[in-house]
């Protein structure tokens, strides 16, 4: 049977190489394969096709873009000087090629280093150029600005807008457009497990100020009516394009129709119209739905109240006329007695919304930076090496007539091709990295401009690497310039007379990574240490195997006489929670399940009530005992919890024991409380046995004897204070709040939640779950802004550390390369292949702790900006710090090791035969 | 028109020189690789080709298809006149640059 070649190989040959040279190749291949399959077996055919077949194409590839960059030149050359000099750097691009495909490994790492560095910048720039530099998406969107207002009582500021305020401040300064925006988080119109969609409350003036109109529909006369009503049936809205779009099925036929929540407690909202594709509200928090007018958002505290300024109205004049607007106003006196606010505060509106993550994204911004310093001088380190290699090839050149243009051209175009490699690497990979990126930001963040790899990014890309190819080929450069005849002569010559570095060059880009690397790995372990410390928080409960499932209770649908009845809904809620929490402990791999009234890991705290220890005062009023009360109580957290709760959380208890099923079923007067409580207001004494009150005190409630003490627990978030709490029976305080169930499985994890949701999920409409996942996902989702920086500047430490490691071993090698007769001769010479190894490193040494201590000082400055982001660590750590240092040493020793090690394993006689 | 050309298009003249009345890729190609003494694509082989035709240092004519060319015909390459120019001042121009160049260096 007549062997064929590889078919994969072929097809590629066929798809790439066409026309007429194209089919020459192929058939010339195929009758040559037959050949060498005849001589060498199939084997090394086959072996040797695919290599014909790749360098093929890769030679009609160059030569395909070489004579459409000769066409274009050869016009060129006519042309004005810039064409002659384009056309001459053409010229030099496949001499160029040929040089980088003799030496693959430089090559190869340069391309690398280029593309790590411009992905990560590329990514990085992508969304802080979301979050802090492009315009917002409004028509002349810097003549906006937003106004804090408020009052300063004893150095603190508190301020409260209300509608008809503005209107007075928009009567006194007719020529400043004014307007405000208020957003309601939930809307009750979330699916499960589906970020906040939010509800912006805006002035009708709105659009108008920002110079936006609706795409489709608008709102009426009537639809303004209704929403100044305090309770209407339905709320007329417009809709953002992308809720259209995913909820609504983009069909304009929904405009003017009711869309019921998934909450039946939230009233519907009828769909007014559509917002523009890509319009963001112009607030801290996003919002899906904007409805013009007060409706029962009236108290305003989080208000954006926003104005556009007209041309030659400053912010400081706006705020100096806003001012004395505020001034005459306050001397009315406020109907309900609040304070009027008498101080304005008039920031650009870009800076008002940057939010809590903009200090963030500017940190990462510079650590970026510092990232592509890193990476170019670390490509400049091994360009200056490789000019030493070429120093015979340059010198040749200038002998024979070559100027100093013509090299630095040659060298120009030569890392060119190179950082144009790395750049489209780089960028190919900056998709990818950037839906990640985009992925980890907190799901609350509200991005007013999208974050993509747009025009904007591709021009920063491309300058950012027309600098750096520039920065980093400085000192190769001048390197290069010094090759002249002499050095045609002395390279041939030996080794032994090459300097033994590039100089000072070599030494200032080692110290520059070192210390670049010494800042982003102490910012990042500081950080991440940061984010294990969190880790290591004891919660107060065991996560192992838990879902946390908060659930939505609305049992007056089923009785309309509940309606506004909060007793008899108290306790319907406890009974129909304790028949959801009977049926769902019958399900396959439920080992237990319990339910609180308190909200766990979504970051706020919503609770019921507190207790207080018993105070003397009261003593005699409870028949107690008084020097078993204390003075001075702090008071703790009433989280009412069902049978279960304690089985399913593992609480840990300390002292005493927990109250029983049967107590907390029947509601027992027993509590267990938590060790800051019992420390704060039973100190020396033992906790258990005394008593505590509910507060507001409630006729006809006893007062709770302790049971037991249980470790603190971290309620709102992973990082939140322990809290000092009190556990009391569901059956007599629950039903205030939406309950959150606690489930343990016996396998628990992503199984156990989804089957926990089915199982709510049946349960509607009384009952429907909200939130569904299991614990550990939660405390992860419950720090997401510490858990951003942590990633990221993470990233960008162990990025600092490779390209550092990556920059030293590549110059050590390229210097051990030209050195091999050295090291050949003091082999000869006598000297042990330890001590060889030992003096190349030392000779590395002296710019690494240079580098070490200019970046222990640059980072000693830098890290205050760290201060407020750090958990339970001082910015000067010296863990973190020690091992920071240790991890830049031992990967710059590795760097030096390495190559000097392998120099040294030459074999003397063959390292002095060596040109 | 210039009759410069690279070193590789010199070996592939060369190549076709050598090869006589059997110059066709595979020949061209196998002559190149020996004076260069390393791997030489067939597709670098066929792009000069093809230039050096465009130019007109080599004409082509179609030979006979076999079956171990999968039916395609051999194209065999000739030198032409101005190939053959072409090849002998280049040679020249190399020789004489290589004994500057070891003139200089060795003194």
């Amino acid at each position: 049977m007549t062997e064929m070649p590889p078919r994969v190989a072929q097809r590629l040959l066929v798809l790439l190489c066409r026309g007429e040279v194209g089919r020459d190749v192929a058939a010339d291949l195929a009758e040559e394969f037959a050949d060498v399959a005849r001589r060498h077996g199939i084997r090394a055919a086959r072996q040797w096709y695919r290599r014909q077949v790749v360098r093929s194409i890769r030679d009609r590839t160059f030569a395909a873009a070489a004579r459409v960059v000769g066409v274009s030149l050869r016009a060129g050359v006519r042309g004005p000087a810039v064409a002659v000099r384009l056309a001459r750097a053409g010229r030099d691009i496949g001499p160029a090629i040929r040089s980088l495909r003799r030496a693959p490994w430089y090559s190869a790492t340069v391309i690398a280093v280029v593309a790590l560095a411009l992905a990560l910048a590329t990514t990085v720039f992508a969304v802080v150029d979301g979050v802090l530099f492009k315009p917002l998406p409004y028509a002349d969107a810097d003549e906006l600005v937003a106004v804090e207002l408020g009052f300063f009582r004893d150095n603190v500021y508190s301020g409260r807008v209300l509608p008809e305020d503005i209107d007075v401040w928009q009567a006194a300064l007719p020529d400043v457009p004014m307007s405000s925006v208020r957003v309601l988080e939930t809307t009750g119109f979330e699916r499960v497990n589906e970020p906040d969609l939010g509800a912006a409350y805006v002035r009708p003036n709105l659009f108008e100020v920002l110079g936006v109109q609706p795409l489709l529909g608008g709102f009426s006369q009537e639809d303004l009516e209704l929403l100044e009503a305090v309770r209407p049936p339905v709320r007329p809205a417009l809709v953002t394009y992308e809720f259209w779009q995913s909820r609504l099925g983009g069909e304009v036929a929904v405009i003017g129709t009711e869309i019921e929540p998934e909450n039946p407690s939230y009233t519907p909202i009828r769909v007014a119209g559509v917002l523009p594709p890509g319009f963001t509200i112009p607030a801290k928090h996003d919002a899906q739905f904007v409805m013009a007018g007060g409706g029962h958002a009236r108290a305003i505290r989080d208000t954006t109240v926003l104005a556009r300024l007209p041309s030659g109205v400053s912010p400081e004049v706006f705020r100096e006329r806003l001012e004395s607007v505020l001034a005459r106003a306050a001397e009315v006196k406020d109907e309900r007695g609040g304070n009027k606010p008498d101080r304005a505060l008039v920031r650009p509106l870009d800076d008002a919304l940057e939010g809590r993550l903009g200090p963030v994204f500017r940190g990462l911004f510079a650590a970026a930076g510092l990232l592509a310093l890193i990476a170019c001088l670390n490509v400049s380190g091994l360009m200056t090496a490789r000019c030493f290699d070429r120093a015979r090839d340059i010198g040749l050149r200038r002998a024979i007539g070559a100027r100093a243009t013509d090299v630095i051209r040659l060298l120009l175009v030569e890392h060119g091709l190179l950082f144009a490699a790395g750049a489209g690497l780089g960028l190919a990979a900056s998709g990818p990295l950037l839906r990640f990126m985009v992925g980890i930001l907190p799901t609350d963040l509200h991005l007013l401009k999208s974050p993509e790899i747009d025009a904007r990014v591709i021009v920063f890309v491309t300058l950012a690497m027309i600098a750096s190819l520039f920065l980093a080929s400085v000192w190769p450069v001048r390197r290069a310039l010094r090759s002249g005849l002499q050095q045609v002569i002395t390279a041939g010559g030996g080794g032994a007379v090459t300097p033994r570095t590039a100089g000072f060059a070599s030494r200032s880009i080692t110290m520059g990574q070192v210390a670049g690397a010494v800042v982003l790995v102490v910012a990042g372990g500081l950080l991440v240490g940061s984010l294990l410390r969190v880790h290591a928080n004891e919660m107060g409960y065991d996560a192992d195997r838990v879902v946390i499932a908060e659930l939505g209770v609305a049992i007056w649908l089923d009785d309309e006489a509940l309606s506004g009845n909060w007793d008899a809904i108290r306790v319907r809620t406890r009974e129909r929670l304790a028949s959801f929490l009977e049926d769902l402990r019958a399900l396959p791999d439920v080992e237990a399940a319990g339910a609180a009234d308190v909200d766990v890991l979504v970051g706020s705290l919503t609770y019921s009530s507190r207790f207080d220890p018993v105070g003397r005062d009261a003593s005699a009023e409870h028949g107690l005992r008084p020097e078993s009360l204390m003075v001075g109580a702090s008071g703790g957290l009433n989280i009412p919890v069902t049978p279960g709760f304690f089985e399913a959380a593992r609480v840990k208890v300390i002292a005493g024991r927990l109250p029983t099923d049967e107590e907390l079923r029947i509601g027992a007067p027993v509590v267990a409380v938590s060790r800051s409580f019992a420390r704060r207001n039973f100190e020396g004494q033992r906790a258990v046995g005394q008593f505590v009150v509910h507060k507001p005190a409630r006729p006809n409630l006893p007062p709770f004897e302790i049971v037991g003490v249980v470790e603190d627990q971290r309620i709102a978030r992973w990082d939140a204070p322990a809290m000092s709490t009190v556990f009391t029976p569901y059956a007599r305080f629950g039903g205030a709040i939406d309950p959150v169930a606690f489930v343990r499985g016996v396998r628990g994890g992503r199984p156990l939640a989804d089957a926990v949701l089915r199982f709510a999920d049946r349960e509607r409409p009384t009952l429907r779950p909200v939130r569904v996942q299991t614990a550990a996902a939660m405390l992860g989702d419950s720090i997401p802004v510490r858990r951003l920086q942590s990633w990221l500047f993470g990233a960008f430490a162990v990025s600092g550390l490779v390209l550092a490691g990556v920059g030293l071993f590549g110059l050590v090698a390229m210097t051990m390369a030209r050195r091999t007769r050295e090291v050949g001769i003091r082999m000869a010479l006598g000297a042990t292949r330890d001590r060889l190894v030992a003096g190349l490193v030392r000779e590395q040494l002296t710019p690494v702790l240079l580098g070490l201590v200019a970046g222990v000082v640059l980072a000693a400055v830098l890290v205050r900006f760290l201060e407020s982001y750090l958990y339970e660590l001082s910015v000067y750590d010296a863990r973190v710090w020690g091992a920071a240092m240790t991890m830049v040493v031992a990967t710059a020793v590795m760097g030096a090791l390495i190559p000097s090690w392998r120099a040294s394993q030459v074999d003397p006689i063959r390292a002095l035969r060596v040109d | 028109m210039s009759s410069q050309i690279g070193v590789f298009e010199l070996l592939v003249l060369m190549g076709v020189s050598s090869a006589r009345k059997n110059a066709y890729g595979v020949s061209i190609r196998q002559a190149v690789e020996a004076s260069r003494g390393r791997d030489v694509s067939s597709g670098a082989v066929h792009t000069t080709l093809e230039r050096l035709a465009r130019r007109g240092f080599v004409a082509s004519r179609v030979g006979e298809a076999t079956p171990a060319r999968g039916g395609r015909p051999r194209r065999y390459y000739t030198l032409t006149r101005a190939g053959e120019l072409a090849m002998r001042n280049n040679y020249r121009a190399v020789q004489h640059l290589a004994g500057r160049l070891a003139g200089k260096v060795l003194s």
